[in-house]
């Protein structure tokens, strides 16, 4: 076979970049997400909304930015972090990288699991059902970015065939003027919302660690930018879509609005959809999970030399010991806020600062650190 | 691959044990028993709770069944039933609710609240007032066996009737809602047949009047673009006891705000479609100046009904209209407490555009003159 | 493994004659002695004697000719070769040549070719593979003519063909058929390499070719197309896919394939493009009915009686009402039946099977619904569902489908939706992991082509699928220059 056939078995062309953008963006949260950025800016949310979709392209740039400079085999956070930061206090940063991408996962799939059992079975025991998904994720990951890029397809797919033109069918049932009078909030409250917004969008880091796997890592830009649009889309469409659909009063007691509002539907021969989409929302979490769960591997096979393979089974292992020490919601709560806290500093103080150092540096020459 | 092998063996122990788990869980469809319409009274400081649950032994007929059981709280309802039922009763297809009058007095808002919670329940409920005792009216749906007979009325009525279109969720809407109050369909037993009585008008969460069928007609015309409901109202310049019923085919309205503070006004321009039914003989339309002086009185009554239904609202302090909700749309740093405290002095303009709309296969004037 | 070479002349001479269909017989020609051995089993009588024997005993002989070439020579027939190596001539007798010994000259022998085309059908219609829409030629278990076949219709010097020989016992000969102004030599060269990898003791079918060379011997997932139809391979050459056949199987294999492709019927390129792009979308649907249908009914009638509409709750809960088993075991139940149905009508022949099949299928269904062991909706949605897995033009892929309804359908069971899913999950993965001679099994759709969608789900009209697909990587994109269309409006031009 030749070297660009070899190649050609690991990488992803960049439209695919699309799919990974929008899996990693839109998680569990996009059940329930509205409720959160309400608090401040009320039914002027929609604001925040465009806010950190914008502060989200500005990221991406910035982040193209910082792998440009860089060879494109060898432009991952991995070798970053040991560029800026020698390889010492690089090694902790990876490490911290590692274990922020891990958690991202395990908070998608604890909630996952959390929502199938508030909605469809409450006096279900889930032990088997999770572990059975666990082998899934491994054989998942198992596949390389291929593969995990091949689910986050169709997780896509799945979003936009089910989801999208489901809520559709939700606009007989909407009060526009719920969202009347418009611009009703001060500035800082629709920044402070926007900053809970923007904690939706954590997960698009994932490109740091696929970047050197791209087919054509140079024409992926606008694939990228046109994924977290895409989110931006989905996001801002069932934000309004709520905002229409609740009240303000009933949205405060509304813990998963989406699947609230899906509730109401129905189709030929089945009605209460939200258990259907719940169900198919399955294959969009587990490609979220896979692509957390990817990055943490091969970071840690770049970072450590560490078999991808062991990592994984020891992640797996770990989501399955952890999973029982978190009884309910009110658990998951205080690790998410956590999750957003640390996902916010890494986005939008530590990219820039990497970018900085990155262009600082630029003159140096890039120790050739070999990719394998 | 070659690890697939012991991979499949570990799915195959996984899924024996699960097979042991999932039994627990089960629901089989024809091993339980649905509650599909519910009840709640008060009897004395007790509540007395009621479900109709369907049971399908015949070809597209069912036979239904009333269970009943009484209980300090509203909230153990199916527990205590599961104790009368054979089989266990769920509640997931639970599609109609009936409070009796005297138990929507004292508030429904810690049930609506129970019932939003709970992932059960679906949005498309149909809740409703009893005149009188709940229980006694679902037991006089028994005869229909149908489970659902009064879900059915409700909607039929709201498709076709004077009611407007509501389910749980919109309740909910208005409950949790700033600037509104709910309202719920009135059902009464006439002759021993359930009908709808009128609506029910609620004041946060509890019972404060009802407006009967033909005023229903008007909340339709103001919450929503009705369709198919009837009015009957006075022919105008007659004898007072002769009366026509128009029947609206389509209607709009639109609400416009004169002043926010410190009286609110609101000006509301009705426009409606509609055809004349039960006209009485004397009524003669023979010219085109005869049809416009009907339209003309007609929209004088209806204006006249129209105001009459929000002075009404107003005196008994029920916002089932939203006017709240309206005003705060248009009004930045709206606040619940100041408009309600200016709400009976509201102003309303109300504007009537009515078009008789020539329906049938004659020529209006000649049906007219019959 | 057992030994099957003979080390000289002589002791493989010995080995035959043990064998009672083995012939030798000697005979003076000018002089000099001559012996001829050959299976009479093998060898066509009237050849042997119009092309041998007739001419060693009639013509005149001619001086100094007894050695072999000159004999050869005077044989009216091509072909001949003459040689000591025993492998070949192993080979050569045991694929109906004839073996003629001058007794003079050492170990040389002539192989006169004289096989005998018995035992080989003379239709070539399909027999599993049919289409009513245009030709149904197909292939037979003879190598020479299904090779004949295909090039009877592609007359370029770019069709290939490189032989094989396959099988320690069987010897098969395995034709690899390619254009080589088109196919990717990757996957020719891919596709070549492992057959000549290949360690077997006899090759019954090119179907196990399929298993055998395939890239992943886990999967239920058929690798490679298997076809009848001489309009399927030809399709599958001009698209730059390599073909694999034979000797002695009426099948061809087709690599590397997409799932895809065992959804396309060779009717939809005769059909118009409107038609045969909505005959696919309901191929499609269908399947994926055939898959979800049963466990969707599980799931619900056993952990989501919420999501049943009111209206269908009275037929729904009627029918399932005296039924003492739970609903994932009357699905069994039912699933294993047709199963069977279809498993008896496959082995009995033609006429009786259609008879088992309808009558089974009533009587059966009929007597199951009135004992009250299934519900009649059931009986609807597992019968539907049997016939929806039958629509894949591909034999192979129906089996598939019809198999990955189980696990679906278990887990459904288990979990319901969620389990659903979950299995859903399991196939999705795999489908996205499995490759077919090394390229993806899922394309068009992942990896997403844009250009070759429009010959997926729907099919294009000629004018837009005028580019093979990128997918198969050919050496050449363009197919033909489609004759541009102009629109105009008539109303303009009046």
């Amino acid at each position: 076979m030749t070297e660009a056939a070899g190649r050609e078995r690991y990488t992803i062309s960049s439209i695919h970049l699309l799919c990974v953008m929008y899996v990693s963006i839109v998680d569990v949260s996009l059940m329930g997400f509205q409720r959160e950025v309400v608090n401040d800016a009320g039914y002027d949310a929609w604001m925040s909304v465009l806010l950190a979709g914008l502060g989200v392209h500005l990221l991406l740039r910035l982040i193209f930015g910082i792998v440009s400079r860089y060879e494109p085999s060898n432009a991952t956070i991995v070798a970053i972090n040991n560029f800026c930061f020698g390889r010492a206090v690089g090694s902790v940063l990876n490490a911290a990288f590692m274990a922020f991408a891990l958690l991202g996962a395990f908070l998608t799939y604890r909630s996952y699991l959390e929502m199938c059992k508030l909605w469809i079975f409450p006096t279900m025991n889930f032990w088997p059902f999770s572990l059975l998904f666990l082998v899934l994720l491994y054989y998942a990951v198992n596949g390389g970015l291929q593969a995990v890029a091949g689910i986050c397809f169709w997780g896509l797919l799945s979003s936009l065939l089910f989801v999208a033109p489901f809520s559709m069918m939700l606009i007989p049932y909407l009060h526009p003027v719920n969202l009347m009078p418009a611009f009703d909030h001060s500035f800082a409250e629709v920044m402070r919302s926007s900053k809970q917004m923007a904690a939706q969008y954590i997960g698009f880091e994932v490109l740091l660690v696929a970047y050197p796997l791209l087919q054509h890592p140079s024409s992926s830009r606008k694939w990228a930018h046109a994924g977290v649009l895409l989110s931006t889309c989905m996001f801002l469409w069932l934000l309004l879509a709520a905002f229409m659909y609740f009240s303000r009063g009933q949205i405060l007691h509304t813990i998963w609005p989406t699947l609230n509002m899906i509730s109401v539907l129905e189709i030929p021969l089945m009605q209460r959809l939200e258990y259907l989409i719940l169900s198919i929302w399955l294959i969009k979490i587990l490609a979220n999970i896979s692509l957390g769960l990817w990055a943490v591997c091969h970071s840690a096979k770049l970072a450590f030399r560490a078999k991808p393979r062991i990592v994984l089974v020891v992640c797996l292992l770990l989501f399955a010991v952890l999973q029982g020490a978190i009884k309910d919601l009110n658990d998951i709560q205080p690790i998410r806020t956590l999750y957003n806290q640390v996902g916010l500093w890494f986005l939008y103080a530590f990219i820039p600062l990497l970018f900085v150092l990155t262009w600082l540096r630029r003159r140096k020459r890039i120790s050739p650190l070999k990719y394998t | 691959m070659a690890a697939s092998a012991p991979w499949i063996r570990a799915i195959g122990i996984l899924i024996s044990a699960a097979a042991l788990s999932a039994c627990s869980n089960q629901q089989i469809i024809n091993k339980i028993n649905l509650a599909q319409t519910g009840s709640y009274d008060l009897a004395g400081d007790r509540v007395k709770t009621a479900v109709v649950i369907g049971e399908y032994f015949k070809k597209g007929e069912t036979k239904i069944v009333l269970l009943d059981t009484e209980s300090r709280t509203a909230f153990d309802m199916i527990p205590k039933l599961h104790a009368k039922s054979h089989k266990t009763v769920q509640y997931g297809q639970l599609r109609m609710i009936m409070f009796g009058r005297s138990f929507a007095g004292q508030g429904i808002g810690s049930i609506l609240e129970n019932f939003f919670r709970d992932s059960k329940v679906s949005s498309k409920l149909q809740l409703a007032v009893a005149e009188g005792e709940a229980s006694k009216l679902l037991a006089a749906t028994l005869r229909s066996n149908d489970p659902l007979y009064a879900m059915n009325l409700i909607e039929d009525n709201m498709r076709y009737g004077n009611l407007p279109h509501r389910a749980f969720q919109d309740t909910l809407f208005d409950y949790f809602g700033e600037g509104r109050d709910f309202y719920l369909p009135s059902l009464a037993l006439d002759r021993g047949e359930l009908n709808i009585g009128g609506i029910a008008l609620f004041k946060g969460e509890a019972y404060r009047d009802r407006i009967g069928i033909n005023e229903a007609f008007i909340l339709k015309l103001l919450v929503e673009n009705a369709r198919d409901g009837s009015y009957t109202m006075p022919v105008p310049n007659a004898r007072p006891e002769e009366a026509l019923v128009i029947r609206c085919i389509s209607s709009k309205t639109r609400m416009r705000l004169l002043r926010k503070a410190p009286v609110p006004a609101v000006e509301l321009g009705v426009k409606l479609n509609v055809v004349l039914k039960d006209i009485p003989r004397s009524l003669r339309v023979a010219t085109d100046r005869d049809l416009a002086r009907l339209e003309s009185g007609l929209e004088q009554e209806l204006k006249g009904s129209i105001t009459a239904f929000i002075a009404r609202c107003v005196k008994l302090d029920v916002d089932p209209v939203g006017f709240g909700d309206f005003v705060r749309s248009r009004t930045r740093g709206w606040k619940e407490k100041p408009f309600y405290a200016a709400y009976p002095s509201l102003r309303t303009d109300v504007k009537v555009d009515l078009r008789i709309t020539q329906a049938g296969v004659g020529k209006l004037g000649n049906i007219l003159t019959r | 493994m057992v030994h099957t070479e003979a080390n000289d002349l002589a002791s493989l001479i010995g080995l035959a004659k043990r064998s009672s269909d083995f012939v030798t017989s000697e005979l003076a020609f000018s002089g000099a002695p001559l012996s001829i051995s050959y299976f009479k089993t093998l060898i066509d009588n009237k050849l042997l004697r119009e092309h041998l024997l007739d001419p060693l005993q009639t013509r005149a002989p001619e001086p100094a000719s007894s050695d072999l070439e000159a004999i050869v020579r005077m044989l009216p027939i091509d072909g001949i070769e003459i040689t000591a190596d025993v492998h070949v001539i192993q080979t050569k007798l045991f694929k109906g040549h004839v073996l003629l010994r001058s007794n003079q000259r050492g170990d040389a022998c002539a192989l006169i070719p004289l096989d005998s085309r018995q035992g080989v059908r003379q239709s070539n219609i399909t027999e599993s593979e049919f289409s009513v829409v245009g030709t149904n030629v197909g292939f037979i278990e003879d190598l020479e003519t299904n090779i004949h076949l295909i090039r009877s219709q592609l007359n370029v010097p770019n069709l290939v063909v490189k032989e094989v020989a396959i099988g320690s016992m069987s010897r098969s000969r395995v034709a690899v058929l390619y254009l080589d102004n088109v196919a990717n030599e990757d996957h020719v060269s891919n596709m070549l390499h492992r057959l000549e990898g290949v360690d077997f003791d006899v090759l019954f079918d090119t179907s196990q070719l399929d298993q055998i060379i395939s890239d992943n011997s886990m999967s239920p997932f058929p690798l490679f197309t298997t076809t009848e139809r001489r309009d399927r391979v030809i399709f599958a050459l001009l698209m730059g896919q390599v073909a694999v056949a034979s000797e002695g199987s009426a099948y061809f294999l087709v690599g590397p394939s997409t799932l895809f492709d065992f959804f396309l019927s060779s009717e939809d390129y005769l059909l118009p493009w409107t038609l045969a792009s909505f005959f696919r979308i309901i191929r499609v649907v269908g399947v994926v009915y055939s898959v979800f249908a049963s466990a969707l009914y599980v799931a619900i009638t056993t952990y989501h009686y919420e999501v049943v509409p009111k209206d269908l709750l009275n037929p729904l809960i009627f029918s399932r009402n005296n039924i003492p088993i739970s609903p994932i075991m009357e699905v069994l139940f039912l699933e294993i039946t047709v199963e069977l149905l279809r498993e008896a009508g496959a082995r009995l022949p033609k006429r009786i099977g259609q008879t088992i099949g309808v009558v089974g299928g009533i009587i059966l269904g009929q007597a199951a619904v009135e004992a009250a062991l299934t519900s009649n909706i059931l009986i609807i949605v597992v019968s539907l569902s049997a016939l929806a897995s039958f629509v894949t033009p591909i034999y192979k892929m129906s089996n598939t489908i019809r198999f990955i309804r189980f696990p679906i359908i278990l887990l459904a069971a288990l979990w319901g939706g969620p389990g659903m899913l979950l299995g859903c999950g399991f196939l999705l993965v795999h489908i996205t992991r499995l490759r077919s001679l090394g390229s993806p099994y899922t394309a068009p759709f992942y990896p997403l082509g844009p250009k070759e969608l429009k010959d997926s789900l729907v099919r294009s009209s000629y004018q837009a699928l005028n580019e093979r697909p990128g997918y198969l990587k050919p050496k050449s994109r363009l197919r033909y220059k489609p004759k541009p269309v102009k629109r105009e409006s008539i109303l303009d031009k009046e």
